[in-house]
């Protein structure tokens, strides 16, 4: 006859890999999430480059991806005409940043203020012409501007991700109304609304609005997801494992990189850095979008090309880049828009370093320091003032 | 109720805990109550459907019961596929109808029929529709008796872990189970857990990873996208369903199992077969019987003798290769369209019907041994399935030729003058985000890894029990994790829209 204790090993085997494995699981998990908290939005930024959002007096003014802050500070304070720069991590990205220096936003911001305007400016990491376009509409929505500038940056027009937060935007009745009068904006709205079913298979739910009546469902997940975060702090950390799963990834896909490169006897930095078509032309539809919607406010409008390094290897097709700026200005042509180049606008050894996979650094082509922003500052201002239409160099 | 959420989680337990607990009588009820609870967190108001088809087919079988008179069985057996057919088409294909024969009349200069309506498919129509007909013509057939007690019959409708997607049962499979709870056994507890684990882990870390690539690629003007593109994202969609669907199906069989009750299995790695035939005995095995059973057989003029459970039965077949061959195209055009409703799907239903006459014909003349017939078979059949699914997920016709002629000419394959987005590489054209190819890439290599492994290492393993247990543990060590950092409902599961 068998051993009770035999028996009983037996029953708990189906349980054993299962709770074991479990509990190992979430224990490396417990570990990963008492790590000291990366700031994610840090880690594109490069080497000793870091996020820089300078308050004035007055509240914020220069914000990421929320304008929710700086609107509301901006709508705190008496009226006067405003100015929305629509930028990317150049304007907040700061390398070796000392306490009291200056990022460019808030030396233009201090510039406007002294002739009676104010600066809203809005930079999301790798923002690009679509999220700008949601973006503009939400301030716009939310308070009268006078003069509307972007920034343009090549590698910003392969993006083609629409992070929550703006997608969050659309979900305002302003937002929509503005983006609907556009082709761009309707393909926006689509997009965020559309259900991930094959096309032709009929709509299980009606979910053509934006901010649609939260269901049953819906309801009770958010109720628990709350309840679970208060109770258990490592439910709480799931955003921030999965940002570091996600940067874990990218270092390993950066290692593949490097073995490609070894394969084929091809140096990290020599490779040019492809463009998706698709994003390519969706954000340059977009930035027609903007530019329409801008000149039909009566907004003076700024775009211009963001400064590189010039001395510097572009990790992109020259031809495309060519053909980037051509169709920006040509856009800028049509809707009454100023054009400036700007990439030489910033010069000498001012510019940030990324740092590769293995350890191999490279110039960052999109950051600088204190006094690149300064310079950024200087080859903006007269164009804030007076209309322009540089010529192509 | 979307299984891929913590609602779902919290009340699978509660429900598990209540089941194993109460009585047979208050059992019944937790099973139909419950069951109503799940699909009613999505919309109450479309139960009242759900009754209209659960309460003609109870009814309509237990009149067939009652009769012996030839025509009087067969008017209940009409009645019963009308309304059942009839809620699919009023559902599901009165817009597509309308829209197609709106088109010709555009082409033909005549007046359009308004189309006002526009209706919401009932979560799971196609589904329960289906599994409610297959027990009245079990019942008509004489194959089962009819279920006299109406709870009985709605729980084997509305049992909450196939009701929305599956896997499509029969009344002999799952019905005795329900009613006659077996006894409690952890393993089957533990087996249970272990299933729903793996389906949410091929859900929301697999197929939902996979997704956002899927969908910017058919969502990109097709002219853009050269022959690799397509294929890479043939590849990509091919695994986004069948990770989606797969897990679907392993959540609806580990919930049952924990319940104690067997449901068959849907999937048996179909990217594995070596023919097209051998694939529709692989891939949605409940569909692929009940359409042989339900549609095809009859089609073909052949007499069911029993149920395919498996995909395999038996049947008194016609001689006819014609009549047969005819029965398949159609069975696989009506295949296309369950799917959804748009040519784009009778594509694709024809697409594979044509792989499968093709098999039928071809396959007879090969005279190659195994292995290499196997592997070849394999490496025909691989490629061809997943093109198949470039029509299942295209917006629509048009963007279908595009892409299937970017496959099938050279030119399609080659950078084009003045191009200067995307990357050209010796000439040739990739126009994806650069994630795209190398989950491809790395999702083909795990498929063969997966026969290597399935084939030689598992067996080996089984033998040695600690090793099995360790191996075990380690996998688990990864999936739970994972499964709680990743666990949203941010995506519903693809057949939920079926």
């Amino acid at each position: 006859m068998a051993s009770p204790f035999l028996m009983k090993a037996d029953r708990l085997r189906p349980w054993a890999p299962l709770i074991g494995g479990s509990l190992l699981g979430l224990t490396i998990l417990g570990l990963l999430a008492s790590e000291p908290e990366q700031k994610f939005e840090d880690i594109g930024l490069g080497k000793r480059t870091s996020s820089v959002f300078l308050p004035t007096a007055r509240g914020p003014f220069h914000c990421s991806s929320d304008p929710a802050p700086c609107i509301a500070a901006a709508l705190g304070q008496e009226p006067r005409p405003t100015t929305l720069w629509l930028g990317a991590s150049q304007l907040h990205g700061v390398n070796s940043y000392i306490p009291g220096e200056f990022t460019a936003p808030y030396l233009l911001e201090a510039s406007l203020q002294g002739r009676g305007e104010r600066l809203i400016a809005l930079s999301p990491p790798n923002a690009n012409a679509r999220e700008h376009l949601v973006l503009f509409e939400a301030v716009q929505g939310a308070m009268p501007l006078s003069r509307l500038m972007v920034g343009a940056v090549l590698d910003d027009a392969g993006e083609g991700l629409l992070r929550p937060s703006i997608v969050d935007l659309m979900s305002e009745s302003p937002v929509r109304r503005a983006l609907q009068k556009t082709s761009a904006g309707r393909l926006l709205l689509a997009g965020a609304s559309r259900s991930d079913a094959p096309p032709g298979a009929r709509p299980t739910e009606d979910k053509s609005e934006l901010g649609h009546e939260a269901n049953l469902q819906e309801q009770s997940e958010a109720w628990l997801d709350c309840a679970l975060g208060d109770a258990l702090p490592l439910w709480a950390a799931r955003e921030s494992i999965r940002g570091r799963i996600y940067v874990a990834l990218d270092m390993l896909r950066w290692q593949f990189i490097r073995l490609r490169s070894w394969i084929t006897g091809r140096p990290l930095d020599d490779w040019v850095t492809p463009i998706s078509p698709v994003d390519y032309a969706a954000n340059l539809t977009a930035l027609e979008a903007l530019a329409e919607s801008a000149q039909s406010a009566g907004i003076e409008t700024l775009i211009y090309i963001a400064p590189r390094p010039s001395t510097d290897r572009f990790p992109y097709d020259p031809n495309l880049y060519l053909d980037f700026k051509e169709r920006l200005s040509a856009l800028a042509s049509r809707y009454g828009a100023s054009f400036a180049n700007l990439e030489d606008a910033v010069i000498g050894d001012v510019w940030g370093t990324f740092e590769m996979a293995g350890g191999v650094e490279r110039r960052d082509i999109f950051h600088f320091t204190a006094a690149g922003h300064k310079q950024l500052y200087e080859a903006l201002r007269p164009l804030v003032t007076r209309r322009t239409k540089a010529p192509l160099d | 109720m979307t299984f891929n959420s913590l609602t779902y989680l919290f009340f699978l337990a509660a429900f598990a805990v209540l089941y194993w607990r109460l009585p047979r009588q208050p059992r019944l009820f937790l099973i139909f109550a419950g069951s109503l609870l799940f699909y009613g967190f999505w919309r109450f108001e479309f139960i009242a459907i759900l009754f209209l088809s659960i309460g003609t087919d109870y009814l309509a079988a237990l009149g067939m019961s009652r009769t012996t008179v030839p025509w009087k069985r067969r008017l209940l057996l009409f009645a019963s596929l009308s309304v059942n057919l009839g809620l699919l088409v009023a559902f599901k294909y009165l817009h597509f109808v309308v829209s197609s024969v709106n088109g010709v009349s555009a082409v033909l200069g005549l007046n359009e029929i308004p189309l006002t309506l526009q209706l919401v498919l009932p979560l799971g129509i196609s589904f329960y529709t289906f599994q409610s007909i297959s027990y009245t013509v079990d019942v008509y057939r004489g194959f089962i008796r009819p279920e006299r007690n109406f709870i009985i019959f709605a729980n084997f409708v509305l049992f909450f872990p196939q009701l929305i997607a599956g896997p499509i049962l029969r009344a002999r499979e799952v019905m005795d189970q329900l009613v006659h709870r077996p006894p409690f056994n952890s393993e089957d507890v533990a087996e249970g857990i272990r299933r729903v684990l793996a389906g949410l882990f091929l859900k929301v870390v697999m197929a939902d990873t996979i997704a956002p690539l899927v969908d910017k690629g058919f969502a990109s003007p097709p002219e853009l996208l050269s022959g690799f593109d397509i294929w890479t994202l043939a590849l990509l969609f091919g695994f986004q369903i069948y990770f989606d669907f797969s897990a679907y199906s392993h959540i609806a069989i580990g919930s049952a199992r924990i319940l104690g009750i067997r449901f068959p299995e849907n999937f048996d790695f179909p990217y594995l077969a070596s023919s097209p035939t051998a694939f529709w005995r692989r891939w949605h095995i409940s569909l692929g019987s009940w359409v042989r059973d339900y549609l095809y057989l009859p089609l073909s003029g052949a007499r069911v003798r029993g149920d395919s459970r498996g995909g395999l039965g038996s049947a008194d077949l016609t001689p006819t290769e014609g009549r047969r061959s005819m029965a398949l195209l159609v069975t696989w055009l009506l295949m296309g369209l369950w799917h959804g409703a748009n040519w784009t799907f009778v594509v694709w239903g024809l697409w594979h019907g044509a792989l499968v006459l093709g098999h039928r014909l071809i396959g007879p003349v090969v005279s190659w041994r195994q292995p290499t017939r196997a592997v070849f078979g394999w490496m025909v059949t691989l490629p061809l399935v997943m093109l198949g699914w470039i029509p299942f997920r295209a917006q629509n016709l048009s963007d279908v030729w595009t892409m299937l002629g970017a496959v099938i000419t050279p030119t399609g394959y080659l950078a084009r003058e003045g191009e200067h987005t995307g990357r050209i590489i010796a000439g040739l054209r990739f126009s994806l985000e650069v994630d795209s190819y190398y989950i491809a890439a790395a999702l083909l290599a795990a498929t063969v890894a997966t026969f290597a492994v399935a084939r030689w290492v598992i067996p080996g393993m089984r033998q040695r029990p600690y090793l099995w247990i360790s191996a075990e543990t380690c996998a688990l060590a990864v999936v739970t994790p994972l499964v709680f950092v990743f666990l949203r409902p941010i995506r519903q599961f693809i057949y939920f829209q079926f």
